[in-house]
């Protein structure tokens, strides 16, 4: 068997493991001061404003599921964003007293295929003005 | 009673580290390196470490963690703005197109709706057409 020395450690220059809380995941990195060494299984959480630029989420992550129920108020709605295609009536629209600006009236060949009382329409040939008051 | 206690050999044990502690990623790792942290080490989440939806909680991103102006028309889903959703407070610009199935406001002539200038509604009675001409 072949001589061999090995270095015992003092106490002094190892590191004991630390049983204090792991500290918040943050905003700047740190070799840490402490003289005591984290467990392997130790666990981090998420400080308070960790989260601090775009450029830590990837593309798309933050999805519907994430985002709080009205979240989105019209402070974040950059303006004119909302198009015709992202809008969809599902009940009457009230408009609050305001003008509907640059307003046309539909513009039709025939009387629509769907009566309603009360929707109107300008015919294209004639140029009249129509205004359903029996639908059936 | 007599104790012994094993020493560690020198090879065995941790010395602490004095580098940067890796920033968090996507992949776990136990690492590689031959020294330890030291307790009060700081992380910090590395670029696109946040790489799958469901790293984030239902409803964590509220409304003041979304940027002023961040929600564009690509961020919303087609037919997603309701009526319920839209709060008309100012004039309404149509921009010259069309308001197709539009219907007249349905009210009475004994309970209109409140006076302006180029309201008009239907009577729901009479099916009369009426306009707001002067208050």
């Amino acid at each position: 068997m072949a001589v061999t020395w090995k270095q015992l450690a003092f106490a002094a220059d190892v590191a004991l493991l630390s049983t204090e809380t792991a500290h918040d995941i943050g905003t700047s990195a740190s070799a840490g001061s402490a003289s005591d060494a984290s467990k392997h299984d130790h666990v981090h959480i998420v400080g308070t404003g960790a989260i601090n630029s775009a450029g830590m989420f990837a593309a798309g992550v933050v999805d519907a599921t994430a985002l709080a129920s009205n979240a989105v108020t019209t402070a974040k709605i950059l303006n004119s964003n909302v198009t015709v295609a992202k809008i969809a009536i599902d009940a009457a629209l009230d408009f609050g007293g305001f003008q509907g600006t640059n307003f046309i009236i539909e513009q039709s060949a025939a009387a629509p295929a769907v009566p309603v009382v009360g929707k109107i329409y300008q015919a294209t040939g004639d140029q009249k003005f129509y205004i359903c008051t029996i639908a059936s | 009673m007599a104790t012994w206690k094993e020493v560690a050999f020198y090879t065995d044990v941790a010395v602490l580290s004095t580098q940067l502690a890796h920033d968090v990623g996507t992949v776990a790792s136990a690492g590689v390196a031959e020294d330890a942290s030291k307790h009060d080490h700081v992380h910090i989440l590395g670029g696109g470490s946040i790489s799958l939806a469901n790293k984030l909680a239902s409803g964590v991103v509220d409304a003041a963690a979304l940027g002023s102006d961040a929600v564009t028309t690509i961020k919303i889903n087609t037919g997603a703005v309701t009526s319920g959703k839209i709060g008309i407070a100012a004039a309404l610009n149509f921009n010259g197109y069309q308001a197709k199935n539009f219907i007249v406001h349905q009210a009475t002539i004994g309970a209109p709706p409140t006076a302006v200038v180029g309201k008009w509604f239907q009577d729901s009675s009479t099916k009369k057409f009426y306009v707001c001409t002067a208050l």
